[in-house]
């Protein structure tokens, strides 16, 4: 009973600010960030079965995105997609492929298995598939095509989004 | 079995209070068949704890039939409907025809045959008990001057595992006691005792050879225990008066070696000690302490030439512990322990005690399951399943034979693929597994293909290629996960989901090998980026066994009965798949 009063009280409140934000320009800037101004970065679940969006300010571009993944999570539970030490080198887009260069410390410092493979390739393809104009990314390590990271997934082509590892909440 | 155990040690509490084993104090004794009280007319015959009658006590008051044989040394006991055969000499008894075996044998003391008591009261379910008519005079000390005469304080060799002695001195204050050398002796003072020096005693026991005494002073008794082999002891007070001594379990000689594969720790010594184990890690270690035991001759060590254990060190602890340290590569605890081969033996288990402890559940219930084929499991009890997949094989060998199955064990080479904190290799114990799997798939009449035998390089595009250019029909890669952090556990099967086969497989995979080895089970995952599921057109899957990255599990991956655990439980899913294809055809 008293969780229904408080549900609709909660709604008045919504229709009344709302209103407020149909009248005044300054408040739509509060209640609605574009798109612009927040971006999505992926970080691993401490089980290894999911990728967590982490949402930053900022424009979402690739630089941005590159350097959240370098600087890790900030949420606590959530754990870095790239190996420790790893820096994003340079990248280049060519039509809708993304090819991103890291340093060596991408593999040499890869826990290694096929959950801690999946984690970090589809944090960074994931990350960056975020941008609309980018389809696939084609992971490089010094400037180079590596066969594979830890031996299970060929990184010789561009990946896809993989959406069945996102998952949207901690637990 | 715990009746006659509680029952002997019920025997040997009341024996210590007082029981002359080679004299004839056995009068003194009161054995209860159910309610009624037995006069002995011959002495009983105590052998390392255990009691022996006369055969004819157990004529007269079983109402048994009992025949001796002298040529073949049998005594044929007949009771009510139970028939009972001992040999002379010998633990064999058969039990109405089926063999059992004897805590000590029959002999002959004097033209008398003595049978063990306990063993034929428990095939009975009869309640056997000793009474002992002085303890049951100890409140009034007229009625046991009585008895015996006034200064009956004497001396008792009782024996048992610890050669037990028992100074039979009723009033004293206290005692004081130290081991002496040159001749080994133990010297006890008896405080507050009046009266004459015992009488002197020959034992010529393993540990003590005699026991004299001599009246220090007026007040004092000293007593002489001198030994053959000098070694710790234990002296205790009983309220009822009078003292016994115990000696240390003697342990002489060490050493570990494997029999059919099967770690063993040995030892010699006088009897069976009790045992604590303690598992140690950062070094793996395994310290055994055996307690009332003493050590003969200096600490030792050596060094041992095998895959898990590096060193083997022997000490004496304190004067009533001798410690066994084990230095270890992987851990390794205890199966069981038990006189074999005469000696002690205690049997091990390559990998944690939680692992054993699964193993012997395990074991247990394949045992129960597969107690309607007769199986002999006392010879190789321990040995891992061979025996008991073997009944499996049988069924299911038409499934198997002339199967080409491809196993790739993951990474090699110079991709050490992922690494455990204690830097152990995936591609290492992968191999283990995949070698142990190829065995048990080969005993089934299947051919096997490795995608490499070796510590080799295989890219992971050309291991399907060479599943298939040999024409296998299913392709089985074994793997350990990794991740950062190493909190993460458990067991999963990765396959492509182009083809309905790769998922049955993966599924019965994953089915039987948690069975199996029970880590958390991180389910099926449907992969269709691996190269190696992609590239394949055989039904395929991609098995991590367990995280390396996982302390816990690293130790359970480098060890070789969890490695074959593993291999069994891959082994019955590619059965159960093959089963599956079989019904569906």
């Amino acid at each position: 009973m008293n969780n229904r009063r408080f549900i609709s009280i909660l709604l008045l409140l919504l229709v009344i600010f709302a209103s407020i934000r149909i009248g005044t320009e300054k408040l739509i800037d509060i209640f609605s960030p574009s798109r612009n101004e927040y971006f999505i970065v992926y970080f691993a679940s401490v089980d290894a079965t999911r990728l967590v969006p982490e949402y930053r300010s900022g424009k979402g571009t690739i630089e941005e995105r590159l350097l959240a993944l370098q600087n890790g999570p900030q949420t606590a539970g959530l754990v870095n997609v790239l190996s420790k030490g790893a820096r994003p080198l340079a990248y280049e887009v060519r039509g809708d492929t993304l090819f991103v260069s890291f340093s060596k410390e991408l593999v040499l410092n890869h826990p290694g298995g096929s959950a801690g493979e999946l984690i970090t390739i589809y944090g960074i393809v994931n990350t960056l598939t975020e941008i609309p104009e980018i389809k696939r990314v084609q992971i490089l390590v010094e400037g180079r095509f590596i066969e594979t990271l830890a031996g299970h997934v060929s990184l010789l082509q561009p990946l896809e989004r993989d959406p069945t590892l996102l998952g949207s909440s901690l637990i | 079995m715990i009746r006659s155990r509680c029952f002997f040690y019920l025997c040997s509490i009341i024996l210590i209070l007082g029981l002359a084993a080679q004299n004839n104090y056995a009068k003194a004794f009161e054995l209860f068949i159910g309610e009624r009280s037995i006069e002995l007319e011959s002495p009983l015959m105590v052998v390392n704890g255990k009691i022996l009658v006369p055969l004819q006590l157990i004529s007269d008051e079983f109402e048994a039939i009992t025949k001796v044989d002298q040529e073949n040394n049998s005594i044929e006991i007949d009771i009510q409907n139970d028939k009972i055969t001992m040999y002379l000499g010998s633990t064999d008894v058969l039990y109405n025809g089926k063999k059992e075996t004897l805590e000590v044998s029959p002999r002959q003391s004097n033209d008398t045959i003595m049978v063990p008591l306990g063993f034929i009261a428990d095939k009975l379910g009869v309640n056997v008990s000793l009474g002992f008519s002085e303890i049951q005079n100890l409140d009034s000390k007229e009625t046991n001057t009585d008895h015996e005469s006034p200064n009956n304080e004497r001396i008792v060799y009782i024996g048992g595992p610890r050669s037990q002695i028992f100074l039979d001195v009723k009033e004293y204050t206290g005692y004081r006691s130290t081991l002496l050398t040159n001749p080994d002796r133990l010297v006890v003072d008896i405080l507050g005792y009046e009266g004459e020096p015992l009488e002197e005693t020959i034992i010529d026991g393993a540990i003590v050879k005699s026991v004299e005494s001599t009246l220090l002073d007026a007040n004092t008794l000293r007593v002489f225990f001198y030994f053959n082999i000098s070694t710790g002891y234990e002296i205790k007070n009983l309220p009822e008066g009078g003292l016994t001594v115990d000696f240390n379990y003697l342990i002489d000689t060490v050493g570990f070696e494997r029999i059919n594969n099967k770690p063993i720790i040995w030892f010699n010594a006088s009897d069976k000690p009790e045992i604590t184990e303690i598992e140690l890690v950062d070094p793996q270690r395994l310290v055994l302490d055996l307690h009332d035991s003493t050590l003969l001759g200096q600490a030792r060590e050596y060094e041992v030439s095998d895959s898990v254990v590096r060193r083997l060190r022997i000490s004496q602890l304190n004067s009533a512990t001798t410690r066994i340290v084990l230095e270890l590569n992987s851990p390794m605890v205890s199966l069981h322990y038990g006189f074999a081969n005469e000696r002690l033996e205690m049997v091990m288990f390559e990998g944690t005690s939680e692992m054993a402890q699964e193993y012997l559940a395990k074991l247990e219930m394949q045992k129960q399951e597969s107690e309607t084929i007769p199986q002999d499991f006392e010879v190789d009890e321990y040995i891992v399943s061979e025996g008991t997949i073997l009944t499996d094989i049988e069924s299911e060998i038409s499934l198997l034979k002339g199967r080409i199955i491809c196993i790739d064990p993951g990474h090699g080479g110079s991709d050490p693929g992922s690494i455990g904190l204690q830097g152990t290799y995936e591609k290492d114990v992968v191999l283990s597994i995949s070698l142990l799997l190829g065995n048990l798939l080969e005993g089934a009449g299947a051919k096997v293909v490795y995608t490499r035998d070796d510590d080799s390089y295989i890219s992971i595009f050309e291991r399907p290629m060479v599943a298939m250019r040999h024409d296998s029909e299913i392709l089985i890669s074994i793997h350990a996960n990794g991740y950062v952090g190493g909190l993460v556990s458990g067991t999963e099967t990765l396959y492509h989901p182009k083809d309905t086969l790769n998922l049955i497989l993966a599924e019965a995979i994953q089915t039987h090998l948690i069975d199996a080895i029970q880590l958390p089970n991180r389910g099926l995952i449907q992969r269709p980026d691996l190269a190696l599921l992609r590239v394949s057109e055989i039904p395929t899957v991609l098995v991590e066994v367990a995280f390396i990255t996982h302390p816990k599990e690293e130790q359970l991956l480098k060890a070789e009965g969890f490695q074959l655990m593993v291999a069994e439980g891959i082994f019955r899913g590619i059965l159960e798949f093959f089963e599956i294809l079989a019904s569906e055809r």
